[in-house]
């Protein structure tokens, strides 16, 4: 029955108002109040205004809005003041022309709509939009002046930067979306917008640059979303689990960002973002796991000092992902593998330690994978204390207990500053679950394990696609041009293309110009 | 859709294809292979014996060129009826299989040799069956993409080696030409198993985007094969020297043995660490190769019943390569293998062009 309910629904809000089955609101106002006192009855909040427009003679009028959703000095300022004001000697008017004339001389907003029908008013009125009755007339007006309390704008959480835009997004999808127009003037970028979520009527919007990306891949992403049946979307996180290409994969195959400048960078190579009202965190497919390894601040500086940057991101990867794993098969399986000198003050430490290397892995492990959940929910003034109490003294204890050896705190402590080291946070928590993963392999097998978890896992990575693009290029399929962005970055002037690897229909990017070469030929 | 994208395969991923399969377990035997009878003129023998895959590629691309949609069991359903087909089918999924279980069980042994010496054969066998069948099940995009990644580690490998070149003595390689002609192409014969991967080409080649390149794309991997085995054996041959050569069973393991380097105390396990990706590479494209060739053997759908006929040969994989007792008894299949290689390389693209030909003259009587 909800597959049957839904299409209507969305009909319903791309704008097609044609229903047969719906009731037509009769003219006179105390009937339509009486028709609409049903829906609102139980909502306190929705307040019903009533006054006279002031005419030949008086006539009945209601506003009806949501408190604490609407800018209440514009429908002071701007509808009520107005309409009680009308001075009739002005124009003669009928109750044909009262409506133009309302809308066209009297209210001073801008987006106003007429609706007929009692299903779409009622629903107007819980989307937060005022509605203005008047009698004599069947049609209503609809009034944007949605507004109030949001959180203003603000440096990003988690995705900083030292040299390069500071803005991050906020909930409003609105000034999300202005936020990356301002960056982005092209006449080319396109903004669909959808209402997904049943109850919640959540607004989503699908934005593109209609002669880059390429048609596929936006009608892909635009026919899953509308896919999605759910009561309510929460934040972009919902919507993503809806519409990825594989669930079960541990690897975002999506990228969440929270920077518009970063949008519009994607939005140039040809991709979709998708952002939600509510959340400030935008979302972009398709995804490649290069991107989960690069920041901003790459671009940003000088070639040398990006390369530098993506090349330690990379060891910071792997150390994150596998060095605990690296100790215990060195430790229990391979221990002619450490250079002789070092291995005996290591043994010697070990020597006080009770467990065997697995179990003082996981020990400190579960430790600091508790200080990382604990840490990020921490109020910020606490969270000193907390640095103290499991840096210094957890730290300094826990050995001095011989519980694990010194050598461990060292592998544990350079894993977890790792994890902080990839830009992307879906990857950082997909980096703790595989290095738990490595762990419990290299402690039954040794180096093979790990070998062959390594293995295991690059061959998920070949096998993955976002929204149907191989998630693993450009080194599998393998792409000779777009390795200029990958584990390296080199110059901004190199880029000529876009990435072959994200399809789109708009090859180059850029000219040949670059250091100042006219002045040269002077 | 999907079903079709995950059964296809670009012509870089083609020569890589084609290098892993002959970059697997069989080199690190090779060096003592070709000294055997040809001595130091050994790189002699590998160079030469070159040229057997390469007759087989250009016969192999003739026959497809004909077929360009049709892998190896439909080309003999075609060109025998159902029956007689089936028979040369069975052979090459055989073929295949025995391929893959001999290269598993020589790396099994490695590993179980000098990385897990006190884990059980099946234990380790069963992690790499495993791995294989998750590789293949998910169709040949994903073989292509895997060989592409690790074909990489081969040069890296390859340049490990050059800190032993310090031990070498170059007079090993002289006099050139001592040991005759006829010893030469004695040892060629008996290299035939380390070239043998061209039958590879009458699976992966309908799964070819482009056809036009194959016979240019498998003379480049040929060239990079030969160019790898034959450094392989001069280096052997001029660290070693001939006479230690046959005693020592993987003498490319040894060659990483031979030079200290601070920090990396022990080479050769960071190679074989290296190697257990590299050495992937053979089996699961072979696996790969028998589990589809099953699949259309038994007239199953591929976009249903792939995975579970993948996992089918995963398990007779694992039986096959635990029948064998002992390295020697794997050596010996490995040396029937190698002539097996001139039935499935040679006989058989030669086979189906006579009968082909046979076929088109009966039907343009008609």
């Amino acid at each position: 029955m909800f597959k049957k309910l839904f299409p209507k629904k969305q009909k319903d809000i791309s704008g097609v108002c044609d229903k047969s089955g719906d009731v037509k609101l009769p003219a006179n106002i105390t009937t339509k109040l009486n028709m609409l006192q049903k829906y609102i009855e139980n909502s306190s909040d929705i307040i019903v205004r009533s006054f006279i427009i002031k005419a030949e003679q008086d006539i009945n009028a209601a506003v009806i809005y949501m408190q604490g959703v609407i800018d209440t000095q514009f429908l002071n300022q701007d509808i009520i003041k107005p309409l009680m004001k009308f001075n009739e000697k002005e124009q003669s008017f009928n109750d044909n022309n009262l409506l133009d004339y309302i809308t066209k001389r009297l209210v001073s907003i801008g987006q106003i709509k007429k609706k007929a029908s009692l299903d779409e008013t009622v629903q107007c009125i819980y989307d937060g939009l005022t509605v203005l009755i008047v009698n004599g007339i069947s049609e209503v007006i609809v009034f944007d002046i949605r507004g109030g309390e949001t959180r203003t704008l603000d440096e990003p959480l988690l995705d900083r930067t030292i040299c390069g835009p500071r803005e991050g997004f906020v909930e409003s999808l609105t000034t999300n979306i202005a936020l990356i127009r301002r960056k982005l003037r092209d006449t080319n970028l396109a903004v669909e917008k959808l209402i997904i979520g049943k109850r919640t009527r959540t607004d989503v919007a699908i934005m593109y640059i209609k002669d880059i990306a390429n048609p596929e891949i936006v009608n892909e992403v635009l026919n899953r979303i509308k896919k999605i049946e759910m009561d309510g979307i929460l934040s972009t996180g919902y919507i993503n689990q809806f519409i990825e290409d594989n669930p079960r994969s541990l690897f975002p195959l999506y990228r969440e960002i929270e920077r518009a400048d970063i949008a519009v960078a994607e939005l140039l190579e040809g991709r979709v973002v998708i952002i939600s009202d509510q959340s400030p965190l935008a979302i972009v497919y398709p995804a490649l796991f290069v991107e989960m390894l690069q920041a901003a601040e790459d671009y940003s500086t000088k070639t040398q000092q990006g390369i530098l940057m993506r090349l330690f991101r990379y060891v910071a990867f792997f150390s994150a992902v596998s060095l605990p794993a690296l100790y215990i098969s060195l430790i229990s399986f391979y221990q002619e593998l450490i250079p002789y000198e070092l291995l005996i003050p290591i043994a010697k430490n070990r020597s006080e330690v009770p467990f065997p290397a697995v179990v003082e892995v996981l020990i400190l492990e579960i430790v600091v994978q508790i200080i990382f959940e604990a840490g990020l929910r921490m109020p910020s003034p606490l969270g000193q204390t907390m640095g103290v109490v499991a840096g210094i003294i957890l730290g300094q204890a826990i050995v001095s207990a011989s519980f694990v050896s010194p050598a461990i705190i060292i592998v544990a402590a350079t894993a977890t500053i790792s994890t902080f080291a990839i830009s992307n946070f879906c990857m950082a928590i997909t980096s703790r679950l595989l290095r738990l993963i490595f762990i419990a392999t290299a402690a039954v097998f040794g180096i093979f394990g790990f070998t062959m978890t390594w293995l295991f896992l690059i061959v998920h990575l070949a096998n993955q696609s976002s929204m149907g693009v191989p998630y693993f290029a450009p080194y599998a399929p393998f792409n000779f041009s777009d390795l200029k962005d990958s584990f390296i970055r080199s110059s901004i002037f190199s880029f000529k293309k876009r990435p072959e690897s994200v399809p789109n229909i708009n090859k180059r990017r850029q000219g040949n110009f670059r250091r100042g070469e006219q002045d040269n030929e002077n | 859709m999907k079903i079709d994208t995950s059964f296809q395969i670009t012509d870089r991923q083609f020569i890589f294809i084609l290098i892993g399969g002959a970059t697997g377990a069989g080199i690190l035997s090779l060096p003592r292979l070709a000294t055997q009878e040809a001595l130091q003129d050994g790189w002699i023998s590998v160079l030469i014996s070159a040229f057997v895959p390469l007759i087989s590629l250009l016969l192999i691309e003739r026959l497809c060129r004909i077929y360009p949609k049709y892998s190896l069991s439909e080309i003999t359903d075609k060109l025998f009826g159902k029956f007689v087909g089936r028979i040369f089918t069975l052979g090459y999924i055989a073929y295949t299989i025995l391929i893959v279980s001999t290269s598993i069980r020589v790396f099994v042994e490695i590993t179980s040799l000098y990385i897990l010496q006190r884990t059980p054969t099946p234990v380790i066998l069963c992690i790499y069956v495993i791995f294989i069948i998750y590789t293949i099940m998910n169709g040949s995009t994903l073989v292509g993409r895997f060989n592409e990644l690790v074909f990489y580690l081969l040069p890296v490998s390859l340049l490990l080696i050059l800190p032993s070149f310090t031990a070498s003595t170059y007079t090993n390689l002289l006099p050139i030409g001592e040991a005759g002609l006829i010893n030469i192409l004695k040892a060629c014969f008996a290299l035939s198993y380390s070239y043998s991967r061209t039958e590879l080409i009458f699976v992966y080649y309908p799964m070819l985007k482009q056809k036009t390149r194959v016979v240019r794309d498998g003379v480049i991997a040929l060239g990079i094969i030969t160019f790898v085995n034959v450094f392989i054996t001069i280096a052997s041959i001029v660290i070693f020297g001939t006479e230690v050569l046959q005693k020592i069973i993987w003498p490319f393991i040894l060659l990483y043995k031979i030079v200290d380097i601070p920090v990396i105390e022990r080479l050769d396990l960071f190679f074989l660490i290296l190697w257990t990706a590299i050495a992937a590479r053979p089996s699961i494209n072979y696996s790969f190769v028998s589990s589809y060739s099953i699949t259309q053997f038994l007239n199953l759908k591929l976009e249903k019943h792939f995975s579970a006929v993948s996992i089918t040969t995963g398990i007779i994989i694992f039986v096959v390569a635990l029948i064998p007792k002992n390295v020697q008894q794997v050596f010996n299949i490995i040396t029937y293998l190698g002539y097996g290689y001139f039935i499935a390389g040679i006989g058989y693209p030669i086979i189906f062009l006579l009968a082909s030909l046979f076929l088109k003259g009966r039907t343009t009587k008609k």
